[in-house]
């Protein structure tokens, strides 16, 4: 079983995936956007939450249906060769994207609240290495990684919830539906593209995780938990902060624990919950740079990915520092991004897997013998 | 008298000098790199043994060069006094008693090969020499090695087929406690250098009809034996034919430990953990074994070779399965609190002490800033200075004999760190914390792990005192991807955990002794797992 190389099993990518989801939807969220029109934050990532997953299961299921087993094979049968390219570069630079966000806010959260007047360059050495690694080693290492480290994960985002469980007030969370039903499933489709990264890595490496099937029961468990996870910690947040002071705030959930009891030791804990969470995100980033090389080398027939890792890490560099120096610019883009991105995304996938469907030799197969 | 005056006086090179590097060919490269070896040369096939016995003397003279060689026994006789006949051996090595009287007193009785014409090697193999252990053989390379072994090769006239037979007899070390790894509870002895009892130590103990011992060639020029030893239709035979793949591709000048062939069959080979298992307790290797492990074992060491291996065997010792599981399940986890307290505290304190004071509280912090008020040298230096002065300590009790390291050990440690924050080179709370670490570093059984741990603990402090508890955290994902990367013939090092395996055995604390029989599902044996 585990003799086998190159493939990861269900706990593993379980982990893998979850953990992407859960930084992406925890951290990389737009707080004016999501609180501007009421605190209903928690329903939103739930509606994101199942969005995302809806995507993912049409277009995992019909991998599974036209026996493709991986995304860039789907997107090749759905829209041959030249669209199928187009297509995978969108989701390279999705997935580096992503990655970059990640790392960027984190770099902003630590320039702000841990190393104050630190370049961002410098702190970018840290963690740009551990991402190149981590991709460089591959699926095994993430997944396996992930497996590893998915406590401290939990330990730092759950101990921080339960921290700060003093100064919850439910009466925070009045608007309680925010700004009505239409808004939230607006929202919601708006960021759903927090979670739709990850499994979209899901449906990249699908072979890694032993085919489509278990792709699919993989990612149906990531996207719950990690839905659940974020909207607890939306309710959390919620519950601790008003929806104006929210729709303001940078870093709400580095926030969140610096507002722990005061006189105590867990006043101080604030910098080491806040590490946990820094492995969390290069995991993250490491498995959308791993995700993107994989369907980059498949796209442009490398028989190698760790050219395409290396070049990638360089690039993920570049885009974090970019963030940081021409921040008006990618605030724009990143709006941009956030609000058109799940169409950019969605649409071609599922014209890819409506057409790979019609195509594929197995239907073809039973409309001959019926 | 002139000649002795003449030479003190000489100021150029003496006659009889030389310099040994002057004879080899070629020259090394810029940065000291000489060519790559070329492609093992094969050796040249010998012509087999002949039918002649004094053909066969002569070849022996000359090949064990026997003028300048005393060691090498050949003596003539008459077998049943008519078929000339030679035996080799080598003194030391072949038991004397047993030649004279098994070998030559049978072979002196008259009229025992009377009427032989044909086949005449087999037919005194068969009903001449009263010798348990013995065979036919041509192959002069095999005759060669058989007689360094210290095995006697019979020639008889007219037959090219020589008699082996086992007549091995040299001093050995007794089987005595072993050393490194000693136990409270449980069975003391320890492997020895002789290959032959190593494998009856084991067979004492796995009374099984599938418990195999694959003697083979090591492959190094010294021609060393080994054994493969494992259980036949319950090893995985993948892991099986990849140990027996990598032991043929060994070539090398020579093996004299398992060490050796540890090196040259792993494939990181610039990891600092080991890939395999290096135990001298046979019950340990035994335990393995039956669990569907393979074990190597080399002539001349007193330690075997487990494989495959994963951190959790390297840190498990013999006793955790001998006492009653909640004790042994106590002794687990102080050993990896203390593996943890040894690689993260060091680096985890220079961290928060450098970078984020706020983290600690005012009477911590108070007591750092005023043990390090006099210190000149900077913090992470200091535990860097102070990490090198407990290995320097260490390593000086290791090499020095037993009864003066311990008091080098107890002395130089207090000596030296008295002095050392008397003079203001160190503070007394690092010294503490390396003093902490240092321990924790000695409940990990493995030595080789326990010198793994240390550069895991220094690539810490140093990822700490850069970048505080950035620099940890990314250092220790750094460390947790190497470690779950790493791969011991093919199974992923932290098996079961990272990768998770249907294992019913705990990994970190100790399982019930029930539970065995899926103890090592990882290694996916052959055995129906029940």
């Amino acid at each position: 079983m585990n003799l086998r190389q190159g493939c990861i099993g269900r706990q593993e990518s379980l982990c893998m995936a979850a953990i992407a989801a859960c930084s992406s939807g925890l951290f990389t969220f737009d707080s004016s956007a999501l609180y501007s029109l009421g605190n209903s934050a928690y329903i939103t990532m739930l509606a994101s939450a199942a969005i995302a997953l809806i995507i993912f299961a049409l277009a995992v299921n019909a991998m599974a249906a036209s026996g493709h087993e991986s995304l860039w094979a789907l997107l090749r049968s759905g829209l041959g060769a030249f669209f199928s390219r187009v297509v995978a570069l969108i989701y390279v630079l999705l997935l580096l994207a992503c990655a970059a966000m990640l790392l960027s806010r984190f770099t902003l959260m630590m320039v702000r609240f841990v190393f104050p007047g630190v370049l961002e360059w410098k702190l970018i050495v840290y963690l740009a290495p551990v991402v190149f690694m981590l991709a460089w080693k591959g699926l095994e290492s993430i997944g396996r990684t992930s497996r590893l480290f998915i406590w401290l994960l939990l330990i730092s985002l759950l101990g921080s919830l339960l921290l700060a469980a003093f100064n919850y007030k439910t009466y925070r969370l009045a608007p309680y539906l925010g700004d009505g039903i239409k808004n939230i499933l607006g929202l919601g489709i708006k960021n759903a593209l927090l979670f739709f990264p990850a499994l979209l890595g899901l449906l990249i490496v699908a072979r890694g995780v032993h085919g489509p099937k278990m792709a699919k029961r993989t990612g149906y468990s990531a996207a719950i938990a990690a839905g659940l996870l974020c909207s607890s910690a939306q309710l959390c947040l919620g519950m601790t902060f008003s929806y104006s002071e929210l729709s303001k705030m940078h870093s709400p959930m580095y926030r969140l624990t610096m507002n722990f009891r005061s006189g105590g030791y867990f006043q101080r804990l604030d910098k080491l919950l806040f590490f946990g969470w820094v492995i969390s995100s290069m995991l993250a980033a490491g498995y959308y740079v791993y995700a993107a090389s994989f369907l980059f080398a498949g796209a442009f027939e490398h028989n190698d990915i760790r050219p395409s890792v290396a070049v990638f890490s360089v690039l993920i560099i570049v885009f974090t520092m970019l963030m940081h120096s021409q921040a008006a610019i990618w605030g724009n883009i990143e709006r941009v991004i956030s609000g058109y991105g799940l169409l950019l995304a969605a649409i071609p996938l599922l014209l890819a897997s409506l057409l790979a469907r019609l195509k594929s030799p197995k239907k073809n197969m039973q409309e001959k013998e019926s | 008298m002139k000649k002795s005056v003449f030479e003190c006086l000489r100021f150029d090179e003496a006659d009889d000098q030389f310099e040994l590097l002057e004879t080899e060919e070629g020259t090394p490269g810029f940065f000291n790199r000489w060519p790559k070896d070329e492609a093992p040369q094969t050796k040249p096939i010998e012509a087999p043994s002949s039918e002649s016995v004094d053909e066969n003397e002569k070849r022996l003279k000359k090949d064990f060069r026997s003028d300048i060689n005393p060691d090498v026994l050949l003596r003539r006789f008459l077998i049943g006094g008519t078929i000339p006949a030679l035996a080799a051996c080598l003194n030391g090595m072949a038991s004397r008693s047993e030649i004279n009287d098994f070998i030559l007193r049978q072979s002196m009785f008259k009229g025992v090969m009377q009427g032989v014409e044909k086949n005449r090697a087999k037919y005194a193999m068969e009903h001449v020499f009263a010798q348990q252990e013995a065979e036919l053989e041509d192959d002069w390379d095999k005759i060669k090695a058989a007689v360094c072994e210290g095995r006697t090769a019979v020639f008889l006239e007219g037959d090219s087929r020589a008699v082996l037979m086992d007549t091995r007899s040299y001093e050995q070390r007794e089987v005595g406690a072993a050393q490194n790894e000693k136990v409270i509870r449980g069975p003391q002895e320890g492997f020895v250098e002789n290959l032959r009892t190593n494998v009856s130590l084991l067979r004492r103990i796995i009374k099984t009809d599938d418990f195999i011992c694959e003697f083979r060639d090591a492959g190094a020029m010294n021609n060393v034996m080994l054994v493969i030893a494992y259980r036949d239709g319950v090893v995985n035979r993948k892991l099986l034919l990849e140990v027996k793949r990598r032991l043929n591709s060994i070539n090398t000048r020579m093996i004299l430990s398992d060490g050796t062939i540890e090196q040259l069959t792993e494939r990181s080979s610039l990891s600092p953990l080991p890939q395999v298992l290096s135990t001298e307790r046979p019950d340990r290797v035994a335990a393995h074994i039956m669990q569907g492990h393979v074990a190597v074992i080399c002539d001349g060491s007193p330690t075997a070779s487990v494989m495959p291996a994963t951190l959790f065997t390297l840190m498990s010792t013999s006793e955790d399965a001998y006492v009653r599981r909640p004790l042994g399940t106590i002794l687990r986890v102080v050993r990896y609190i203390g593996a943890g307290v040894s690689i993260l505290l060091p680096g985890y304190f220079i961290s928060l002490a450098l970078h984020h004071q706020g983290m600690l509280s005012t009477e911590v912090i108070s007591t750092v800033i005023a043990s390090r008020r006099m210190v000149y040298l900077p913090i992470g230096l200091e535990m860097i200075f102070l990490l090198w002065v407990f290995q320097l300590l260490r390593e000086a009790g290791l090499r020095v004999p037993g009864s003066i390291g311990q008091a080098m050990g107890i002395i130089g440690g207090l000596v030296l760190g008295q002095a050392a924050v008397a003079a203001n080179m160190v503070s007394t709370v690092v010294l503490i914390f390396v003093a902490l670490s240092g321990m924790g570093t000695f409940t990990i059984p493995d030595h080789s792990t326990q010198v793994a741990a240390e550069y895991f603990r220094l690539f810490l402090v140093i990822a700490g005192w850069l970048g505080g508890l950035l620099g940890f955290s990314a250092g220790m994902l750094a460390l947790g991807v190497w470690l779950v990367s790493l791969k011991s013939y093919g199974l992923p090092f932290l098996s079961p955990i990272a990768p998770r395996t249907y294992s019913k055995q705990p990994a970190i604390l100790r399982g019930n002794v029930t539970q065995h029989s899926r103890a090592t599902d990882y290694t996916n044996p052959e055995e129906g797992l029940s």
